[in-house]
């Protein structure tokens, strides 16, 4: 079934970005095209040095001024590549919140947590100082701050780390966002407050119905809390689709790897870990080959000649980009979860 | 921050008190030093044909001839009651007279620390701004080298344009404030401009770069990914994180402007305490020279202190102790 063009939020088209770096140039965002409807939640995993962040950047404008982009970037509805930069910024920063990885560097630890929840309301809606304080305190209340009305006026450093993803959390609200993207939201923090933080999240996206990105490297946060997941590798989408169909039946070596590496409460206790041996391909050459293949198991000539280009994997969209896609299906999540 | 000022008080008792070793050691220093001066302090006083007896009587009145432990005593004894002593020659009480000539220096180095900060510190956050730029590397260029004039240079470099060749400005002398405060003004330029040199320059250089490693923490990158602009966020995110550098290059750079107000002071005649100490060590004015030492290390006690203070200020992890 075809999307139709104007529930589509997100749209990203063969989306390109290098970075020229003493050593050469460096191809960190190779031929990405991705859409999120409206309401939905979509996963972004990949070990570190993927691609996912700067993917994020690249969205939100935020990448640096000597990357050469190229592609298309739409949001809804509006080409957001090519834009003046100020109108972009405005634009984006009226509607779209995001919430990154590090709470207490996240935060500014100079000045107090209320200001900085409502500030980017007062900055583009104009908003009066009663409306922000009200705001703030609402959206405190919101994300679960005890006392939220008192903690308006205290500092980032009389809070523990997972009240401050809190309060980012309530910050990226603060204008409503059509769009939500968690940067590794949760990966600082500690398990039991991982879960608190992923469901708050899950409830205030069902509430306000806004679309949400989790960008991490962590297959738990994705399983089971996001309906389509993008799985890149070497600044290259190698599989997306829906998230369920992804995980019982991934259609790349590398997502079944990645999989498979999952730690599992049920495994044998002797059981040993599994990893994917090698590195991450060397980001400086635009390779014509699969980027996975060095670390494959399944390679075999052909991987290292021919690109693999993403192809129907399955039903509902689901792709990858694969010569030899799995046929067994990984086991199933559950310690992941 | 807390609501009363209560603790901020307390606090800058506890560093003045702590100030007092300080005080005390350098001051029985000085006077322990004298005693290393060529010949007796009266023989230098009264010169190379002054009679014994001329001598003598000037030892009894001063007591010049006694243990520097003795004449400290003495001293600290008559400056514990406020006493600290007339000057040599035109015997006027020093304390009067250093409260005078302290207040021109206060004015002067007041002046010229508003001035570099009011110079430097806007054209260090729109440089950050646009690091690497031409401009910056322009700027970054001429702080360097600004940094390398000596003072002794731009007294006269500065003096010769303005006063000699435009006929701008006085070369010489001092107004006092309430006499005539334009007349004030005129004369206070040039030693301004001249201290100014090294602090704008100073200032410059390590505002700019503190706003640079400002910008670098993520704080920043969830201010720019709330779109905000850039000069929104330099001074609304970037400024006061980064003051306390900027403080501690203030209390440092006092130790600039008094050593630089010897040379501005003895060069344009302003009777300040630069060229009160001077003249004072040149006429073996010892109870002025100690006064002097007394007003300086209390300056960069309480300046420290205020330091310390500013910190707790700007900064509200940091606890007044």
């Amino acid at each position: 079934m075809a999307p139709q063009p104007q529930h589509t939020l997100l749209d990203i088209r063969n989306l390109h970005l290098r970075l020229p770096s003493p050593k050469g140039e460096l191809h960190l965002l190779n031929d990405i095209s991705l859409t999120l409807e409206r309401g939905r939640t979509l996963g972004i995993v990949g070990e570190s040095g993927a691609g996912k962040s700067m993917l994020i950047r690249a969205i939100m404008g935020l990448a640096s001024r000597k990357a050469r982009i190229s592609g298309e970037i739409r949001f809804d509805g509006d080409t957001i590549t090519g834009m003046p930069e100020a109108r972009r910024r405005r634009l984006l920063g009226a509607r779209v919140g995001v919430v990154f990885q590090n709470p207490t560097a996240s935060l500014n630890a100079f000045e107090r947590v209320g200001p900085q929840v409502s500030e980017a309301a007062r900055v583009h809606r104009g908003i009066s100082a009663e409306e922000a304080r009200e705001l703030a305190i609402s959206l405190l209340e919101r994300v679960g701050i005890p006392d939220a009305a008192s903690c308006h006026d205290r500092y980032p450093h009389e809070f523990s780390g997972g009240m401050k993803q809190r309060i980012m959390i309530a910050s990226a609200l603060a204008i409503e966002p059509d769009l939500l993207i968690a940067d590794e939201a949760t990966t600082a923090l500690d398990v039991t407050v991982q879960k608190e933080i992923l469901d708050l999240l899950q409830i205030l996206q069902a509430e306000t119905g806004m679309g949400m990105i989790q960008v991490t490297h962590n297959l738990g946060v994705v399983a089971g809390r996001t309906d389509e997941v993008a799985v890149m590798y070497g600044g290259r989408l190698v599989e997306t689709g829906p998230t369920r169909a992804v995980f019982e039946a991934p259609g790349h070596q590398y997502t079944q790897r990645l999989i498979a590496a999952v730690p599992s409460l049920q495994a044998p206790i002797d059981q040993e870990l599994v990893s994917i041996p090698g590195q991450p391909p060397d980001r400086l050459i635009g390779i014509r080959a699969c980027p996975f293949a060095p670390r494959c198991a399944a390679a075999t000539p052909l991987c290292s000649e021919t690109m693999p280009v993403l192809a129907p994997a399955g039903d509902d969209g689901h792709k990858a980009a694969c010569h030899h896609p799995p046929r067994v299906p990984a086991q199933t999540l559950e310690g992941a979860r | 921050m807390h609501s009363s000022a209560t603790p901020y008080l307390k606090a800058l008792g506890t560093r003045l008190l702590a100030g007092i070793p300080v005080l005390l050691l350098v001051t029985f220093a000085a006077t322990a030093l004298s005693d290393l001066m060529a010949g007796s302090a009266a023989q230098a006083i009264l010169g190379e044909f002054a009679t014994p007896e001329q001598i003598a009587q000037l030892n009894a009145a001063y007591g010049y001839d006694l243990p520097a432990w003795q004449r400290y005593l003495r001293w600290l004894g008559n400056a514990l009651q406020g006493d600290l002593g007339h000057t040599l020659y035109s015997q006027q009480p020093v304390a009067q007279v250093l409260f005078d000539r302290a207040l021109v220096t206060f004015e002067i180095a007041f002046a010229a620390m508003i001035f570099s900060l009011a110079v430097a510190v806007p054209l260090a956050l729109a440089m950050a701004a646009r690091a690497g730029g031409r401009l910056d590397s322009a700027l970054r260029f001429a702080a360097s080298a600004m940094l390398a004039v000596p003072t002794f240079v731009s007294v006269v470099v500065l003096s010769l344009l303005f006063s000699i060749f435009l006929r701008w400005l006085p070369a010489t002398g001092w107004v006092p404030f309430f006499d005539d405060p334009l007349g004030n003004l005129r004369h206070l330029i040039l030693p301004v401009m001249c201290l100014s040199v090294h602090q704008v320059a100073y200032f410059f250089r390590v505002a700019r770069n503190e706003f640079l490693a400002t910008l670098q923490q993520d704080f920043i990158a969830s201010a720019r990914a709330k779109g905000f602009s850039t000069r929104y966020i330099l001074w609304h995110h970037v400024l006061r994180p980064s003051l306390p550098q900027v403080l501690t290059v203030m209390g440092l750079s006092m130790t600039y402007l008094l050593g630089g107000s010897f040379i501005v002071e003895s060069f344009f005649a302003i009777p300040g305490i630069g060229w009160t100490v001077l003249s004072a060590v040149q006429d073996h004015d010892l109870a002025m020279v100690q006064a002097i030492l007394v007003l300086t290390v209390l300056i960069f006690v309480l300046v420290f202190a205020l330091v310390d203070l500013g910190y707790a200020l700007i900064d509200p992890r940091v606890e007044v102790k």
